[in-house]
């Protein structure tokens, strides 16, 4: 009967481990609805598995208030400082990988942002910043800080790892048009590690994304 | 010393002889010079300038009576509404001309005559209203005046309400009078400030003299002379050089003298003088005489008789003469007397016309109150129409013609609304104006004469606006003008639009019924046959009667069952007449009718498009290009079209689209036809051995044109010809619309691809008619994506480079032979590819990049032939993108089991929507009741207490 105690032990990380991977599972298998928009539908999917799943998770489940998921504060005082560096540090490998590889004839933008400034800043700001907010509240929330935090810095290259998988299985293979929301979320997964917040994070993870934009559209 | 002198005479005298004996030889000798001749300078400026001396004749004719041919002020009036109801709000616009102030400066004054009050009726007999100035025994003119401008001046206020006890009237209290709303009216409208100009005329409208109204406080200064015949002058001295260079002052006529305090008096300088008229326009010393002739002979000597009189005496008296003047306004007065604008505005007048003491502008119109009493602007009047009321206006303003006094003035007149006055007590006076003595007509009439002119008149609303039109003015008129009507199932026939427009309508538009009628002839004059129900019956013809129907659309689809025995006939004339009606009450009525006739051509003959083909061939060291018939393009029709092809098809056949840059050939079936004549937007086209070595090029039943202009825009080739039986013309006309090419892409096999569902859409009708989407598809998971392209025109793939990219792909391209509708086989473009496998739900991107370009012997004729520069007709670059995604119809179905095939039946009722929605919740919520109870039965680690250990 030495299982049992083991599993007692291990029980929350196992629990939050398989709540993870089977709603990346129930996601990459949720059949599509062939009269309905892809994209609505990975949308609403993605708000419902990676959001309000987790929250449910956290209040009904575990019965723990949701700044173990990471709505909170920086738990360390140079949080706010941890943000522009590691952005920047991304961002400067962006560019080099734009410089290197002929990333930007394959990177798709709209047309209408590309013309209209106000449209894109509307992108940046709401469109990006929702899609970046889904992925924080999962990853770096669920994953990282609920899951595997006792994992220190390894669980941020961990859940990197496992957006890369996501990204890769759930899409049309790795294309450059992944290549800075796999940045955001390395990066993000660091701030996430260093701070204990996902705002600080979803901060980060966006800052990337819109600069890595803004990168695209300077050097074209 | 006397030889010297002699020889020196001898000398000159030799000298002179020579001098004159030659030029008496040079005279002989050369054309002789004629003497300085008016009349020569007279003709030769005729001859120079080509005056015609009749034309001279009558234009001075002309201005000899000019005169009396001068324009008097006249004003028309306007009613609306035209047909007033009792009660009813009406307004008469005034519209004076002739006037020489701007309209808002004129005086209008109004006259309302109310049913009852006729001039002349007395006031105790007649309603109570009628009697509106208060005075008098009987109803008078003035009594019209003050009605009007009473409502004129209190805005709508009809009648003056008796005061009541509590002395409030019109609801103003009349305990003061606090406003300055005076108006001082000046001759000749408000903008004659300060002019004290009062020259006063009335027009004879038979004799076209204008007569003078003798002026108020006439002063003429009268001059006498000595001597008969003399004027009264003003001399001004000036000094002339005379012939020894010695000044000489002498004097000139400088104008009239005036007469102050009966002394003769002239400017400063000047001398007060009379003078013989001899000298009025020369210069002359003071001691000059005049040579007068006495008209006799002497008997002694044979010479006439004369006497020298002098050209200046001093010898002038004057005197000035005052006349009592009668220019007057003609404006309504309180109680008969003269006060309206004089610029005094007590309390008895606002009251008497019910004005506010209180308010300047009672009637809040920018004028003051007595401004509005003498109608200063006031070129509309509105009031409540009874039945039987009567409208009158005299116009006060200054007529375009000056007066010829020495001063700015112009003649004050009147306009009348109707014939206005016939000018009685006529005479003239002379009065010397710039020293001249000037006749001028004068009038003795007075205020009292033209007031009874006023009461001839008046004008009744009702009958001035219908007197104008006893019927409706209407017009017809029809488009296109060379219409073609189609027999053949294609009907694809011209619509003949008809439009009627009247020109005098006193009712809306909707308001007014119209009965169209349409009748057939083979000519244009006679034999008419009405076919209007047998339109109606084809479905050709809407509607004929209703209200507004001011239009008309006959669809030219006319068969054996509208024609009958002209259905054989080309060209058939049609007549379309249109009838119109408009009532006032239950007893007036308008109507008018017009008709228009319209020439179709009605043959079964068509004009056949092609796509066509160069060649260059090489004549000597030149190389000459022409072009010949390709394929048929755009003459495909559907009877029944089962699809968007087969309406495109049809679409094509009446509008046939082409791209620019494109040589297209047109061709008619030659038999029976004689003499063809191409035209292109209505200029000739014309086929020769230059264009094409096709027969039928040179017999003229073919021809070629190349396409130019702008995307949007329009080509119509026509063609004529003369029928060999009949020997009548025949005409057809083809449309080409120049558009965009374009391409889409469709499914090649449904089983494999096919466009995305998006609903229904229902017809007016009541049908429904699925809907799907042209840009997203749905393939099955495993299946090829099969699709081919469809370009517009139907003709441009065959010029063009295709590429295809399946997710940025390049995929081969295949073709696909399709039957249409009419059994013809089509050559398309497509792809058939497998895919990469991806899951459901999955999108792949399909497009195509299509490089249209026409081949270089088509361009080297283009420019041969037509003039077109290459680098017009280079390459142009087209696509088209659509989604395809992976979708699980067809390989998962409903089983046959009671239980599932429940549920795929209910599935199938619940919108996709839901579905999904119910699909997420549920999973979500499997998803964390799986964790729950599965570690619910794991229990939780105990908690070791570190003090105990």
């Amino acid at each position: 009967m030495t299982f049992l105690p083991l599993l007692s032990r291990w029980k929350p990380m196992l629990r939050t481990g398989l709540l993870a991977l089977g709603t990346l599972a129930v996601y990459i298998l949720f059949p599509a609805e062939s009269r309905l928009n892809a994209t609505v539908q990975s949308v609403l999917l993605g708000a419902a598995l990676f959001v309000v799943v987790p929250i449910l998770y956290v209040k009904l489940i575990l019965r723990a208030p949701l700044s173990s998921l990471g709505f909170q504060d920086s738990t360390r005082r140079l949080g706010f400082l941890a943000v522009p560096l590691v952005a920047i540090l991304v961002l400067s490998v962006w560019y080099v990988l734009l410089r290197i590889f002929p990333v930007s004839d394959s990177y798709f933008l709209p047309v209408a942002i590309r013309s209209s400034f106000p449209l894109f800043l509307l992108y940046e700001v709401v469109l990006v910043g929702l899609i970046a907010f889904l992925y924080e509240v999962f990853f770096r929330g669920l994953v990282l800080i609920l899951w595997l935090r006792r994992f220190g810095l390894g669980a941020a290259f961990f859940q990197a790892g496992l957006f890369l998988a996501f990204v890769a299985v759930s899409g049309n293979g790795l294309v450059w048009q992944d290549a800075p929301l796999l940045l955001s979320a390395t990066a993000s997964g660091f701030i996430a590690s260093y701070t204990r917040s996902i705002p600080y994070s979803w901060v980060t993870a966006w800052l990337v994304l819109f600069l890595s934009d803004v990168l695209i559209l300077v050097i074209r | 010393m006397k030889k010297r002198t002699a020889m020196r005479r001898a000398i000159s005298f030799a000298t002179v002889a020579a001098l004159v004996i030659g030029q008496s030889f040079v005279a002989l000798t050369a054309t002789a010079i004629s003497i300085p001749s008016a009349t020569k300078v007279m003709s030769d400026m005729e001859k120079r300038y080509h005056l015609n001396a009749g034309a001279i004749q009558n234009y001075g004719e002309g201005i000899n009576v000019s005169g009396t041919k001068l324009v008097s002020p006249e004003v028309s009036l306007y009613f609306s509404p035209s047909d007033p109801k009792d009660g009813q709000k009406i307004s008469a616009k005034a519209f004076p001309i002739y006037f020489s102030n701007v309209n808002d400066k004129l005086y209008y004054t109004w006259m309302l005559k109310r049913q009852g009050c006729d001039i002349g009726e007395l006031a105790s007999a007649a309603p109570s209203y009628c009697n509106a100035d208060g005075v008098d025994d009987r109803i008078t003119v003035n009594d019209w005046k003050v009605t009007a401008m009473r409502i004129l001046a209190t805005d709508g206020a009809d009648m003056n309400d008796q005061t009541g006890e509590d002395g409030i009237q019109n609801g103003f209290t009349y305990d003061g009078n606090t406003d300055e709303d005076g108006y001082e009216a000046e001759f000749g409208g408000g903008n004659k400030i300060h002019t004290g100009h009062d020259w006063c005329y009335l027009h004879d409208q038979s004799s076209g003299v204008n007569y003078e109204l003798t002026p108020k406080s006439f002063s003429d200064d009268a001059f006498t002379c000595g001597s008969a015949g003399y004027i009264p002058a003003c001399l001004g001295s000036v000094v002339n050089m005379g012939t020894d260079f010695i000044g000489v002052t002498s004097y000139q006529y400088a104008g009239s003298p005036s007469c102050e305090n009966d002394i003769p008096t002239c400017s400063s300088g000047e001398l007060a003088r009379c003078i013989n008229p001899a000298v009025a326009n020369i210069d002359f010393q003071l001691t000059d005489t005049v040579r007068v002739d006495l008209g006799t002979i002497d008997p002694i000597t044979g010479l006439p008789n004369y006497r020298y009189d002098p050209a200046v005496e001093d010898n002038m008296t004057c005197s000035t003469t005052s006349m009592d003047g009668r220019c007057f306004h003609l404006f309504a007065q309180m109680g008969g007397r003269s006060t309206s604008g004089d610029g005094e505005y007590g309390l008895n007048e606002e009251r008497f016309w019910g004005t506010n003491p209180h308010d300047p502008d009672t009637a809040d119109n920018g004028n003051k109150d007595e401004a509005n009493i003498v109608g200063l602007g006031a070129d509309t009047f509105t009031w409540n129409y009874q039945s039987g009321d009567l409208i009158g206006l005299v116009v006060e303003g200054s007529a375009m013609t000056p007066t010829k006094h020495d001063d700015s003035s112009m003649m004050t007149m009147w306009a009348f609304t109707g014939d206005g006055c016939r000018v009685t007590d006529t005479g003239s006076y002379d009065t010397m104006i710039k020293g001249y003595n000037v006749t001028i007509p004068s009038t003795d009439m007075t205020q009292d004469d033209i007031d009874s002119c006023l009461e001839r008149d008046l004008v009744d609303p009702l009958t001035y606006g219908q007197g104008s039109a006893k019927k409706i003015e209407l017009d017809v008129a029809a488009t296109p003008e060379n219409p073609i009507n189609d027999q053949t199932e294609e009907r694809a026939g011209d619509t003949v639009t008809a439009t009627a427009a009247i020109t005098n309508s006193a009712r809306t538009g909707s308001e007014i019924q119209y009965t169209w009628r349409v009748e057939v002839s083979d000519n244009a004059v006679d034999g008419w046959r009405n076919i209007t129900a047998a339109l109606r019956n084809a479905g050709l013809l809407p509607s004929t009667t209703g209200n507004g129907l001011n239009t008309i659309s006959i669809a030219l689809n006319m068969d054996r069952t509208v024609l009958g025995g002209l259905a054989a006939t080309d060209p058939i004339y049609l007549r379309i007449t249109a009838g119109a009606r408009e009532n006032y009450n239950d007893t007036v009525t308008r109507s008018g009718s017009a008709n228009v006739i319209v020439r179709v051509s009605n043959t079964s003959k068509k004009i056949e498009s092609f796509s066509s083909n160069a060649s260059q061939t090489m004549t000597g060291t030149t190389s000459v290009s022409t072009v010949s018939l390709g394929d048929p393009i755009c003459n495909v029709f559907h009877p029944n079209p089962e699809n968007a092809n087969d309406a495109s098809d049809n679409l094509d056949r009446v509008a046939c689209r082409v791209m620019k840059n494109e040589i297209i050939g047109v061709r008619v079936d030659p038999a029976g036809l004689s003499n063809f004549r191409w035209t292109i937007d209505g200029k000739p086209l014309s086929c020769g051995p230059s264009v094409s070595a096709d027969a039928a090029c040179s017999t003229g039943n073919e021809a070629f044109f190349a396409v130019v202009g702008s995307p949007g825009t329009s080509i119509n080739v026509g063609f004529e010809a003369v029928n060999i039986d009949t020997g009548r013309s025949v005409s057809l006309t083809r449309t080409f619309n120049i558009v965009e090419p374009k391409v889409d892409l469709e499914t090649a096999d449904a089983v494999y691809v096919w466009p995305r569902y998006l609903g229904q859409y229902v017809d007016l009708d009541g049908t429904a008619h699925d809907d799907y989407s042209q840009n997203f598809f749905e393939k099955q998971v495993d299946g090829l994506i099969r699709m081919q392209a469809r370009f517009v025109p139907g003709f441009a793939g065959d010029i063009s480079n295709r590429t295809w990219l399946v997710d940025g792909i390049a995929v081969p391209e295949t073709t696909y032979t399709v039957t249409d509708s009419g059994g013809d086989p089509v050559t398309l473009y497509g792809i058939d590819y497998a895919a990469m496998t991806k899951p459901v739900g999955s999108v792949f991107n399909v497009s195509i990049t299509a490089k249209l370009e026409q081949p270089a012997s088509k361009r080297i004729a283009l420019k041969d032939i037509w003039g077109i520069d290459s680098s017009n007709s280079d390459e142009i670059i087209i696509g088209k993108s659509v989604q395809v995604q992976n979708s699980d119809i067809g390989t998962a179905t409903a089983a046959d089991s009671g239980v599932k095939k429940f549920f795929a039946a209910v599935s199938g009722y619940v919108p996709p929507a839901l579905q999904f929605a119910v699909r997420m919740i549920l999973s979500g919520g499997l998803l964390l009741f799986t964790v729950g109870f599965l570690f619910s039965l794991i229990p939780e680690e105990v908690p070791v207490d570190r003090r105990r250990e």
